[in-house]
């Protein structure tokens, strides 16, 4: 079918000088990256900076209106469906079901269709077992927790690629953004072994700055639709990049793993008008 | 909440479901005013040279295309209403809801009360199958107006094809109301029995028309089970599991309106076999539409030859219209399983 990644010595992701224009706004403008199998990615960036868009062109939601995004080498625009769902999985900020799908059910739902049965049913059980959502297999998704039910979808996420040979892409949308802090960590700590042990490369986008620093293998920073840092934790996670990006009055202990403790914002907040004021 | 869902296997479920509509249809054909044994049918059935003439005219000519003609719409109407309960995420919906089942009313109540006059411009009698091909022809256009409405730029809004239902269900129902209103006395006994859904009338050419479409429709559904399970899961979702959602989404409406068109121009408004099948197997096998979308068909079949069956009996020597005994039985039998059962 397609040319073989590995002897074209192609990147998983490449994505070349890409823009994005809706309505004459320019959401994403000349983005250019790439990534390896093994990188555990963090996207970040403030509220409205092009994170989502940039995903949604990664998942090929949406074209881009310049530039060009390739995946193993080759065109995201060439991919047929079904081949592009066996190397890229995408795991959206939320996913409501009103069928009271079984967790085993859901998880079964992104098994590729040329999967044997017999098989297939090994891919959830392995998921459901390494994610440690097996207790929850036969009971109604729609009555798990948000952390399970988030656990669950990752695991369907995952069943997408998971006997796929070769290089795969994974992109997560803010999805860890509603756990608990636990369920957090070990979520992100699932996908860095994810990275390392399989040939995965992972982009999440991602709004926790300490979690970024203690699990990203590399981070992407985004603002008004312009990659402003790309590079190690240590090296963009700097204090002067959270002025920038964020407006933080941030205090940074430097390293490779850097600590970030947030003092305060940067731009003074403005007092109440004075018509709701009761302090004088 | 805690506790796993309790939930039949399906392949067996499925096979009882095959075993009892075989049943079903055995004593639709013994049954009616003119009573016949189970051997007596099956000598019929079998060509037996020892059968009474009367019986076999009655089973083959009345009961057998009836039987035939019921099961079919039955497991048309299930399908359809399984399949856009899918395809809209909500297990409410009807085969009703988008318009489609209105748009044929209209198509054929427009034949019934104006036919006459303007076949008559034309200088003919109303042919015979003027009813059927405007119960379709309402179907499809409700349809395509829908689809219209609701597609945009290759994608199409589940919530604006609900409201363009709503929309064209009113448009339609006005019609049918002014049609109605214009209606002469002999037109309106017609058109009331029509509109309570009747399989009085079924006859093998009424077959020759139908029973094809029926049958490639219902052969072509099931095709669509893995993409409207995907689609449960948002059509984000379903485009990144690698499923062309917009094919999908036009495939579903289209199969459906045309089996809801077909069913309509045959059988007239019969409501809640496609509501109330998909929602019991959903109760017992669950959402799998693998499943979900035979054992629907084969439900919806047994539920429609049963009422049809009860409705000849009822007030024999005189027959119930099988639409009021389906609301009759579904209604009560779909609340007490509503109040019983949680969805989650």
């Amino acid at each position: 079918m397609s040319a073989s990644p590995r002897s074209s010595g192609a990147q998983l992701l490449e994505v070349d000088s890409v823009s994005f224009h809706t309505g004459g706004a320019a959401l994403l403008d000349t983005i250019g990256f790439s990534l390896q199998p093994g990188e555990l990615t963090l996207l970040l960036g403030p509220n409205g900076a092009g994170k989502s868009t940039l995903l949604r062109l990664l998942a090929r939601e949406q074209a881009p209106s310049a530039g060009e995004i390739r995946l193993l080498g080759r065109p995201l625009s060439e991919w047929r469906a079904a081949e592009l769902a066996g190397r890229r999985a995408v795991m959206p900020q939320d996913c409501p079901l009103t069928f009271p799908f079984t967790a085993s059910e859901v998880v079964a739902l992104g098994l590729p269709p040329p999967l044997p049965s017999r098989v297939g049913r090994t891919v959830v059980q392995e998921l459901l077992e390494w994610l440690e959502v097996v207790h929850l297999a036969q009971r109604s998704y729609p009555s798990l927790s948000g952390g399970e039910q988030q656990r669950v979808q990752l695991a369907r996420v995952l069943a997408q690629i998971w006997r796929s040979p070769g290089p795969r892409l994974l992109l997560l949308d803010e999805a860890t953004s509603a756990l608990d802090p636990a369920h957090q960590y070990r979520i992100m700590a699932m996908l860095r072994t994810l990275a390392r042990q399989a040939e995965i490369g992972v982009i999440a986008a991602c709004h926790d700055l300490p979690l970024a620093a203690s699990f990203a293998s590399r981070v992407l920073l985004l603002r008004d639709g312009r990659l402003l840092a790309d590079g190690a934790p240590g090296q963009v996670l700097s204090r002067e990049n959270l002025a920038g990006v964020y407006d933080l009055d941030a205090e940074v202990h430097s390293g490779d793993r850097p600590r970030i403790h947030i003092a305060g914002c940067l731009r003074p907040v403005p007092d109440l008008p004075g018509s709701l004021r009761t302090d004088c | 909440m805690a506790a796993a869902l309790k939930r039949a296997p399906p392949l067996p479920a499925l096979i009882a479901l095959g075993v009892g509509l075989l049943i079903c249809g055995l004593l639709a054909l013994r049954t009616g005013p003119y009573q016949l044994g189970l051997m007596e049918v099956w000598r019929i059935l079998s060509g037996s040279t020892e059968a009474d003439l009367a019986a076999t005219m009655v089973v083959r000519e009345l009961r057998l295309p009836r039987l035939l003609l019921g099961a079919l719409v039955g497991a048309a109407l299930a399908l359809s209403g399984a399949m856009l309960q899918g395809l809209f995420r909500n297990p409410l919906a009807d085969p009703g809801l988008i318009g489609v089942s209105s748009g044929a009313a209209l198509g054929a109540v427009g034949v019934i009360v104006l036919g006459e006059r303007l076949f008559s411009v034309v200088g003919v009698g109303v042919p015979a199958g003027a009813l059927p091909v405007a119960a379709f022809v309402g179907a499809l256009v409700a349809t395509l107006v829908i689809w219209r409405i609701a597609s945009r730029n290759g994608t199409t809004q589940v919530a604006l094809l609900l409201l363009a239902g709503i929309a064209i269900n009113a448009i339609a129902g006005a019609g049918t109301g002014v049609l109605t209103f214009m209606a002469d006395d002999a037109q309106l006994r017609t058109l009331t029995f029509w509109s309570m859904g009747s399989l009085a009338h079924a006859s093998w050419p009424d077959l020759r028309v139908t029973a094809p479409l029926l049958l490639i429709l219902l052969l072509a559904m099931p095709m669509l089970a893995r993409p409207l399970n995907a689609l449960l899961l948002g059509e984000a979702v379903a485009g990144h599991l690698g499923h062309e959602v917009h094919r999908v989404k036009q495939a579903t409406v289209l199969l459906s309106a045309l089996a809801v068109g077909a069913a309509v121009s045959v059988s007239g408004l019969i409501g809640f076999v496609g509501l109330v099948a998909p929602h019991l197997v959903r109760l017992t096998i669950g959402v799998d539409h693998r499943w979900l979308l035979p054992a629907s068909a084969l439900l919806g079949a047994c539920l429609l030859v049963s009422a049809d069956m009860l409705a000849r009996v009822v007030v024999a020597p005189a027959e119930l219209p099988i639409g009021l005994v389906m609301a009759l039985i579904g209604g009560p039998f779909f609340l007490i399983l509503l109040m019983r059962q949680r969805w989650v």
